[in-house]
C-alpha cells in the first residue's frame, strides 16, 4: 500500500510512501474518505517520512484535504517529518503559511 | 438468443432442406445457395450472421467461395462453418485455411449444431461491439484531433506575439499542450512587463487553467496596472474560476529601464534571478507568497521585490521542470553552471547554450513535467518601441472637471494610483496620450506621495547602496501613515487649436523648492530630478505653486 492511515481515539495519521504525486491520488482521497468518516477525529497527521519527492498535484491534494478538515471543523491538520527536499517544494509554494508544517 | 440470419450453401437439394428444416426449427432465418457463386451473390444482397458451407461443389467449392467471402467483406467477420462427409485432417486444415472457422460432419447432429451457432453467434456479438468500440474510438480521436487543433490555434494566439519586448523563451512540453505560459507586454509607461506561469499538471487542463492569468495580464498590462495589482487580480480570477486543489505557480516581473529596477513578484516559481554580463547571480527573488489561485483576495499578499542594476544584465526566470529535471544518472542540473553560460552582453541572443545545455542533461530521456525558460535584457532600452496606433477618438464630453481626495487609509492602502490609473482608462485617450499621462500622473502623484506626505529625501534614492533602505524606509512610513492627503483634480477645456487637459495636484506636505528641476538645460543623468523634467517635456506648461505644495500642468491633446 502507497497510502496508509490509522486512527487512535481523537487522533489519525495518514501516511504516504513514495513519491506523493497524481498516482497516488486514489489512495490518498480513500484513506482521506476512511479517516474523515471517523466523527470523533480531533487531529489528523499527514505524515510525509517516507515521501521521497512530492509535485503540484500532491500539494493540490493537500489542499481539497484542507477545505474538507476545514469543512469538518477538525481543529488540527499537521503536516510531519517532511525530508529536507520536499520541505523545500512546501517553502517555494509558501504552504508553511496555511498548513501546520512540523 | 437472438434470431440470426443463416446461410446455407449445399449442392444437394435433400441436404439444403435437411439443415434449413434444423435452423428453421431453432428459430433462425434460413437463405439457401447452391454453390459458392450464388452464395456470394447473396452475402452481396445481405449479409448472413452465420453461413453453413458445403466443400465439394460445382462452379465454385466451398473453400473457394469461403477465400472470396473473406476477401470481399473484410470489415465484418462472418462466421463460416464447413459442413463436409470428410473428416480427414488434411481438410480441415484446407478449410481453416482458406477463412472457415469450424467444422460439422455430415449427417448434421442437431445437438451439435444448435451448440456451435451458439459459440458463433456469441463471438460475432464480441466481434460486432469490438468493431462499434473502434469505431467509437476513431470518432473521438477525430474529434480530439480537431479540438487540440483549435486549442493550439487558440494558445499560439494568445501566447505568441512576442515582438517589440526583447525577451527569449523557451518552452518544451511534457505532453502536448504547456502547463507552463511565458507571457510578455510592454506596459504603457515602457515598462516590460512578463510572467511565467506554471499550472498544477501538465497538458491541456493545465494549459486551460493559465488561460484567464493570460487574458488578465495583458489586459491590465495594457492598461498600466503595475504587476502587484495585475498579481492580486489574477489570484482572484483563478480563486473563482479553478477547482480547489488546481493552481497556478507564477512569478510576474516588470523591468523599467528609465529607474533600471527589475520587480518581482513571486508565487511558488523556484527560480528568478538577476544575472549580471559576468554570468553571476546578482539577486535572486525567492517566492515568498503560495501560487495563484489558492488565498482569498484578503489573505493575498502582493507585496514585491525591487532590485537596481548598476550594470546591464538579464533576468531569467524557469519552472520546476528545469531545477528538477533529471539526468541519466537521477542528478540535477546546477543552475550556477547554467547561469555562468549568461556571459555575454545583454545585448546578444543566449537562450541556446542554454537550452542545448538542458538537453543534453536530459540525455533522450523526456522530460517528465513541463520546462520553461526566459530570459529577458535588463538595461537603459527595451528596444524598438511598438508602432504607435494613432487614432485619437475623445469623450463627447468636451468640458468636464474632476476631484479625487486621497486621505491616509486610502495612501496606506496604496489606492491612489490604481484609482487614477482606471480613471485614466475612462477618458479615451489615444494610444500615445495615455501613456504620456500615465508617465504625467504617476511621476507627480508618486513625488507628491514620497516627498510630501511621506517627506523621504529623494537623494538618498538615487545613491547606489540607499536603494534598498530607501524602499524599506518608504514602506515603514506609508504602513504607520495617521495624517495626510492627497488631491487630484483633472479637467478638460478647449484650447486654441487642440483639446486641453489640466492637471493639479495638491499635497499636505512641507514643499520644496521647484525651480531647478524646471530649467530646459538639466541633463538626463541627473541624480534626482528627472522626473520633472520629464513631465515638463512632455506637458504645455508645469507651474509649482504654495511653496512647492501643489503643481498644475496643462497637456495637449494633440
Amino acid at each position: 500500500m502507497s497510502v496508509t492511515f490509522h486512527i487512535r481515539e481523537q487522533e489519525a495519521t495518514i501516511q504516504i510512501h513514495g513519491h506523493f504525486n497524481f498516482s497516488q491520488h486514489g489512495a490518498f482521497r480513500d484513506a482521506c474518505k476512511a479517516v474523515l468518516a471517523h466523527q470523533a477525529i480531533k487531529s489528523l497527521e499527514i505524515n510525509l517520512m517516507e515521501v521521497d519527492h512530492l509535485d503540484s498535484s500532491a500539494l493540490g491534494m493537500l489542499l481539497v484535504l484542507r477545505d474538507q478538515v476545514d469543512e469538518r471543523r477538525i481543529p488540527r491538520l499537521l503536516i510531519s517529518n517532511a525530508k529536507p527536499v520536499v520541505r523545500q517544494i512546501f517553502a517555494i509554494a509558501k504552504f508553511d503559511k496555511f498548513f501546520e508544517i512540523d | 438468443m437472438q434470431t440470426l440470419n443463416v446461410l446455407v450453401v449445399d449442392d444437394s437439394n435433400v441436404n439444403r432442406l435437411v439443415v434449413s428444416r434444423l435452423i428453421q426449427a431453432l428459430g433462425h432465418h434460413v437463405v439457401t445457395a447452391e454453390d459458392g457463386e450464388q452464395a456470394l451473390a447473396c452475402c452481396e444482397a445481405k449479409l448472413p450472421d452465420l453461413i453453413l458451407m458445403d466443400v465439394t461443389m460445382p462452379q465454385m467449392d466451398g473453400l473457394e467461395a469461403t477465400r472470396r467471402i473473406r476477401e470481399r467483406f473484410n470489415k465484418h467477420w462472418i462466421p463460416i462453418i464447413f459442413l463436409t462427409g470428410k473428416i480427414e485432417q488434411e481438410d480441415m486444415l484446407a478449410g481453416l485455411e482458406a477463412g472457415g472457422d469450424d467444422y460439422l460432419t455430415k449427417p448434421v447432429d442437431i445437438k451439435l449444431l444448435t451448440a456451435k451457432i451458439r459459440v458463433m453467434s456469441r463471438i460475432a456479438d464480441m466481434q460486432q461491439r469490438i468493431s462499434q468500440d473502434a469505431q467509437r474510438l476513431e470518432a473521438y480521436y477525430l474529434s480530439n484531433e480537431m479540438e487540440q487543433q483549435l486549442a493550439e490555434h487558440v494558445l499560439h494566439n494568445l501566447y505568441g506575439d512576442r515582438s517589440h519586448t526583447g525577451i527569449e523563451q523557451w518552452i518544451l512540453p511534457a505532453v502536448q499542450f504547456s502547463g507552463d505560459i511565458i507571457t510578455a507586454a510592454r506596459s504603457p509607461t515602457d515598462t516590460l512587463h512578463i510572467m511565467l506561469a506554471d499550472s498544477t499538471g501538465h497538458g491541456l487542463s493545465a494549459a486551460i487553467a493559465c488561460l484567464p492569468a493570460a487574458t488578465v495580464f495583458y489586459a491590465m498590462t495594457q492598461k498600466g496596472f503595475g504587476i502587484n495589482a495585475i498579481a492580486r487580480e489574477i489570484n482572484k480570477k483563478l480563486k473563482q474560476h479553478l477547482p480547489v486543489g488546481r493552481f497556478v505557480a507564477a512569478t510576474l516581473a516588470a523591468i523599467n529601464p528609465q529607474e533600471k529596477t527589475v520587480t518581482v513578484w513571486n508565487g511558488g516559481i523556484p527560480f528568478a534571478a538577476f544575472i549580471n554580463e559576468q554570468g553571476r547571480i546578482e539577486k535572486q527573488f525567492q517566492s515568498s507568497n503560495p501560487p495563484l489561485g489558492i488565498l482569498r483576495n484578503m489573505d493575498f499578499d502582493a507585496s514585491v521585490d525591487v532590485y537596481r542594476w548598476s550594470e546591464p544584465g538579464r533576468l531569467m526566470i524557469c519552472s520546476d521542470g528545469l531545477t528538477e529535471a533529471k539526468g541519466a544518472q537521477g542528478d540535477i542540473l546546477s543552475l550556477e553552471s547554467l547561469c555562468s553560460m549568461l556571459a555575454s552582453p545583454h545585448t546578444q541572443p543566449a537562450i541556446a547554450p542554454l537550452r542545448e545545455q538542458v538537453i543534453a542533461h536530459l540525455a533522450g530521456h523526456e522530460n517528465a513535467d513541463d520546462i520553461s525558460l526566459v530570459l529577458a535584457p535588463c538595461a537603459a532600452s527595451i528596444g524598438p518601441a511598438s508602432p504607435a496606433t494613432q487614432n485619437a477618438m475623445f469623450t463627447q464630453l468636451s468640458n468636464w472637471e474632476l476631484r479625487l481626495d486621497f486621505g491616509p487609509k486610502e495612501l496606506r492602502e496604496e489606492l491612489g494610483m490604481a484609482t487614477l490609473l482606471g480613471w485614466l482608462n475612462q477618458i479615451g485617450l489615444s494610444e500615445a496620450q495615455l501613456s504620456d499621462m500615465l508617465l504625467i500622473v504617476t511621476e507627480l502623484f508618486n513625488n507628491a506621495l514620497d516627498h510630501g506626505v511621506l517627506a523621504l529625501d529623494s537623494s538618498e534614492k538615487h545613491s547606489s547602496s540607499g536603494f534598498t533602505s530607501y524602499l524599506m524606509k518608504r514602506a515603514g512610513k506609508l504602513f504607520g501613515l495617521e495624517h495626510g492627503w492627497i488631491q487630484v483634480a483633472m479637467s478638460h477645456v478647449t484650447g486654441e487649436d487642440f483639446p486641453i487637459l489640466k492637471l493639479c495636484i495638491q499635497d499636505s506636505g512641507q514643499g520644496f523648492d521647484a525651480a531647478p528641476f524646471l530649467q530646459s538645460d538639466l541633463d538626463d543623468t541627473a541624480p534626482h530630478g528627472r522626473g520633472i523634467a520629464l513631465v515638463n517635456r512632455l506637458c504645455r506648461s508645469v507651474r509649482y505653486q504654495e511653496n512647492g505644495r501643489c503643481v498644475e500642468v496643462e497637456y495637449v491633446l494633440r
